[in-house]
């Protein structure tokens, strides 16, 4: 070997050292940061104000004409429906489409039903269409009002009432400036009706839902809005309900398309959700309720749950939104004339539309109705909890030292030796080169095998419903025994892969070659190969659903940094309990949820909408942690 | 008899211009500066934005449009450039109208309108080829600026710009070099004889820095860095209907008639960056003429230049007669003079031609003396006439 190559292999050596020492103090810094950096964001200092982004909109400049005489109308509407809450779904439906047709507007009725979660969901969605006078109607804009509020029991009485007064007042008036055709739609039991609809709308059949063919069609839908006032009483506060399916969220524009309308025209305080936090014009809150928002905001986009019926519309690239009327605030109470114009206006700003919404962010955490923080501002924390799982494997674990061909370690007894090898050795011998071992197969199969199990598990959860049949005879609850099979599957499977690695360091001992340095120890490489996986999927997940990789984060990276096999067993024992709380039927049991509710909502939401968070945890989240089940229980050498 | 009378006069005549002349030197320098030398006026007026929100572009555009008419441009020398997808956008709430003002006195559409170029046509390529004349053959007059190097031109552009660029349409854009490129073939080819370019635009002023022709005043509504807004919107049809620079271009504009005195200078002394919201800019070393010598109609309107002749031309071909029975004596008196006094004389008598619409002041003070006296002189020979 040269001297300049010996000269180079000591400068990385004095690097490698140095980084050594550095790194693993650095990653708990990454962390630190990483997680400190969160607690950064309700800060009034970090989020920026909100602005219109798409020149079309000009939210809140135009007067409204919804007058006393709708009120009236909306007031009518609203004793009839009171009284009908009671009845049929057909007379409901009856009515409201004898109301649209009196209105002048085409109707149409759609017939679903669906099989989900062992629930039969069935309904009678009720819609009407404006065509545009002056438009060739190849877009539309929807307004919606479900029958049921968001608690899933309350009659959205007004809600619908002032549907039925706007879009009888949009038909009736002598304006004839829409450039969209407007879609009324009243929905019938929950989101499923909404799914349903937007499945026949679209023709996309994707869920089992089974619904008769929409008689009545308009054009491309451009946006929504979700009307959810419940009962029949006055109002104080108007929530914002934003987030969809999966944590996909509106356009940004459109949110503030309606705060500013609402800030205009009518100074109404808005919350984000039904916080009870209230805000008004240019009022950015202060540091803890913006936290409450976006714990909430996080939760429910970590969740993938939508939060309303608008939460559907964004799969079909539909920008939606849901009002929602808040009974008790501060302030005035506002009635039908504050919604009417409020809506009003708003789809005024949005027929100004020449295209989809798209000026704005799409990927955005709102503190307060008039504060945003963009993806650029809260991406890096995810990636700082990413990197310091990735920087874990390079230096911690000294991949370049124990895992792989110990180069440095050489140099160091070549260097003592120098004198006696330059006399002994052939100036052209090649150095002798040590080399260790890295058996990759054994760990990649057991992150195969465990994720594997993991499938099968998602495939026992998907079929709950059917197998609580079966536990019904034993005369145990349903989720038990479905827990106790996804226990026993996930057991099986480590206790397997754990059995298969002693055996094989067994082997490893008895046939140690010589001129090598022993194999790294299969745990070490597992562990490296684990956290590279987890670190991809956090990253990755940090695209598409940021609030779910913080948690995921949040929860794994320091048990994953610290956890490996020890001497003591009473340690492994310690750090086995940690791993089994971290995992999904552990969090359920610690956050006291009802696991059964869980467990139905989790599964409509994957088999009627597609809500990925089912999968997610099945089949990537749990098999890490069966992983590092086997990577603790690992022989040490 | 007559004819002794009749000679009498010129003479008088001669005697009272070279006496006049004298003591009139200053006058005719001015005059010689202030003349604007244009036989023809031509407008090219263009609004580069398209879609709803900017309404207030093609108001900006269809106002100067009304402004140039009424001052005297006839269609057939305007070239409208022109998106012209407001007054019958399905969101208009008052269909097939444009207004200029939120009290709405005004429909900008109303009659008569005629667009040259619309929708998808106007483009920068076509905008270069109507001032450049490189047009196809099959082009039709009404979309060809049809301009000589006698032609006044006034060209407006309103939209979206930046730093020494306009856009056009949300496709592409002219930048200041390719207009003033533009604007020197047009020089070369003796396309133009003055250009007033007046743009109103963001940062609009950088537009014209490059222009390195003669002869081109311009004019822009803000300079680098700033804005160009909007004056007020209309509430029910929903967006802003005209831009701050416009409004009060058209709020002196709306004050002048083909008569009036006003001079550019006027004009540009009436902005006030106060209420403009932003400096607006004049940049006036290309062009020759001192600006208080230069009339708003020079470039807005069309004045027409009538020269009323003693001579009346007979068309058979025969023998030139004249006639003086049927003109009024004083103008006929005037174009002998001309007749008589020859090339030589031929600056001065030009300044002397009655200008029916254009009311020049210097001229007219210039020739006031001369009028009195051809007055005293007629009536004394209707006296010595009817004496006789």
């Amino acid at each position: 070997m040269s001297l300049t190559a010996i000269a180079r292999l000591k400068k990385r050596r004095l690097l490698v050292r140095s980084l050594k020492k550095w790194i693993p103090k650095l990653r708990y810094l990454l962390f630190l940061v990483g997680v400190g950096w969160l607690f950064i964001f309700p800060s009034e200092k970090y989020s920026k104000n909100t602005y219109i982004s798409e020149n079309a909109l000009l939210p809140g400049q135009v007067n409204t004409y919804y007058s006393w005489s709708q009120v009236f109308d909306a007031t009518a509407y609203r004793d009839r429906i009171e009284s009908l809450s009671n009845l049929s779904n057909i007379e409901k439906v009856n009515y409201i489409e004898g109301e649209l047709r009196k209105a002048g507007l085409k109707t149409a009725t759609q017939n679903f039903s669906v099989i989900s979660s062992g629930k039969v969901i069935s309904g009678i969605n009720t819609f009407g269409v404006l065509n545009s006078p002056r438009t060739d109607g190849t877009e539309a804009l929807v307004l919606s009002a479900p029958w049921k509020s968001k608690d899933g029991v309350t009659t959205n009485v007004n809600g619908i009432a002032a549907a039925l007064s706007i879009v009888k007042f949009f038909k009736s008036t002598d304006y004839t400036y829409w450039s969209k055709d407007i879609i009324i739609l009243i929905t019938d039991g929950g989101e499923a009706g909404v799914q349903a609809w937007l499945e026949s709308y679209h023709d996309h059949k994707q869920s089992g839902i089974e619904a008769s063919p929409l008689l009545l069609r308009s054009g491309a839908i451009q946006a929504a809005i979700n009307l959810d006032f419940p009962g029949t009483s006055s109002y104080k506060a108007l929530g914002i309900f934003f987030e969809g399916l999966n944590g996909q969220l509106p356009n940004l524009d459109l949110i503030n398309t309606v705060i500013r309308v609402c800030h205009v025209s009518n100074s109404i305080p808005i919350m984000i959700h039904d916080s009870g936090h209230y805000y008004t014009h240019y009022d950015s809150g202060d540091y803890r309720s913006s936290f409450y928002n976006l714990i909430k905001s996080m939760k429910y986009q970590a969740l993938g749950h939508p939060t309303g019926s608008h939460g559907l519309f964004f799969r079909y690239k539909i920008d939606a939104i849901t009002l929602y009327g808040q009974v008790d605030g501060p302030g005035n109470s506002y009635d039908f004339l504050e919604i009417g114009s409020i809506v009003e206006s708003t789809f005024r700003s949005l027929n100004n539309l020449l295209e989809h919404l798209h000026q704005s962010f799409f990927f955005y955490l709102l503190p307060s109705p008039e504060r945003y923080i963009s993806i650029g501002s809260y991406l890096p924390p995810a990636i700082l909890l990413a990197v310091g799982l990735i920087f874990h494997i390079s230096f911690a674990l000294e991949l370049w030292g124990t895992t792989s061909d110990d180069a440095i370690e050489l140099i160091s007894s070549n260097d003592n030796v120098q004198p006696s090898s330059s006399v002994n050795a052939p100036e052209s011998a090649p150095l002798a080169y040590l080399r260790r071992p890295r058996e990759i197969l054994m760990p990649v199969a057991a992150l195969v095998i465990s994720h594997f199990a993991g499938i099968i598990i998602f495939f026992v959860v998907k079929n709950h419903f059917e197998l609580s049949q079966i536990s019904n005879i034993f005369g145990v609850a349903g989720y038990l025994f479905t827990l106790a099979i996804t226990t026993n599957i996930s057991t099986i499977a480590t206790a397997g892969l754990i059995s298969a690695f002693q055996s094989r360091s067994h082997k490893i001992k008895k046939s140690d070659h010589h001129n090598q340095l022993s194999p790294s120890p299969d745990w070490i490489i597992l562990k490296s190969v684990t956290l590279a996986f987890t670190a991809m999927i956090i990253s990755c997940l940090s695209l598409l659903n940021f609030s779910l990789a913080v948690f995921i984060s949040i929860i794994v990276v320091i048990p994953f940094s610290l956890f490996q096999p020890s001497a003591h067993q009473i340690i492994r024992y310690l750090e086995l309990i940690v791993l089994v709380l971290i995992s999904p039927p552990g969090i359920l049991i610690i956050s006291k949820t009802n696991i059964e509710e869980f467990l139905r909502w989790t599964i409509m939401e994957y088999e009627l909408f597609g809500n990925y968070f089912l999968p997610f945890i099945c089949c990537l989240y749990w098999p890490i942690i069966l992983v590092y089940v086997v990577i603790i229980f690992s022989p040490i050498k | 008899m007559f004819r002794l009378s009749f000679f009498i006069i010129i003479i008088c005549l001669v005697v009272c211009q070279f006496s006049l002349a004298e003591t009139d030197n200053e006058a005719v320098v001015d005059g010689f500066f202030s003349r604007g030398g244009h036989t023809n006026n031509w407008a090219v007026l263009v609004c580069t934005s398209r879609f709803w929100f900017n309404y207030r572009h093609i108001a900006n555009t269809l106002s100067m449009y009304r402004t140039v008419k009424r001052l005297g441009i006839p269609d057939s020398n305007i070239v409208l450039m022109l998106a012209d997808d407001v007054a019958c956008n399905p969101r208009n709430v008052f269909p097939a109208t444009v207004f200029n003002n939120a009290g709405r006195y005004l429909d900008l559409y109303g009659d008569n309108v005629e667009v040259d170029y619309r929708g998808y046509e106007v483009t920068v390529e076509n905008f270069i080829r109507v001032l450049t004349g490189r047009v196809a053959p099959d082009t039709p007059r009404s979309k060809r600026l049809l301009s000589d190097d006698r032609s006044n031109i006034l060209v407006y552009m309103t939209g979206h710009g930046g730093n020494e660029f306009l856009k056009f349409q949300d496709a592409e854009e002219i930048s200041s070099f390719d207009l003033a490129d533009a604007f020197e073939q047009m020089w070369e080819k003796r396309r133009y004889h003055e250009i007033l370019f007046m743009i109103d635009t963001c940062q609009a002023n950088t537009m014209y820095s490059q222009i390195y022709s003669p002869n081109i005043l311009s004019t822009g509504s803000s300079k680098l860095g700033e804005n160009s807004y909007s004056h007020h919107m209309d509430t029910d049809i929903g967006v802003a209907v005209i831009d701050r620079f416009t409004y009060y271009n058209l709020e002196f504009l709306e004050k002048i008639d083909m008569q009036s005195k006003s001079t550019l200078q006027d004009l540009f002394d009436s902005y006030d960056p106060s209420l403009i919201h932003s400096t607006p800019g004049v940049r006036s070393d290309l062009f020759r003429r001192p600006l208080d010598k230069v009339l708003v109609t020079d470039f807005f309107g069309s004045v027409q230049n009538v020269e009323l002749m003693g001579q009346k031309y007979n068309l058979s071909n025969s023998e030139t007669m004249i006639d003086n029975t049927t003109l009024s004596p004083n103008m006929s008196n005037v174009e002998q003079t001309t007749v008589k006094e020859g090339p030589i004389k031929f600056e001065k008598t030009t300044s002397r031609n009655f200008h029916l619409f254009k009311m020049n002041s210097r001229q007219t003070s210039s020739s006031l003396p001369q009028f009195i006296i051809a007055s005293i002189l007629f009536g004394l020979l209707i006296r010595w006439v009817s004496l006789n």
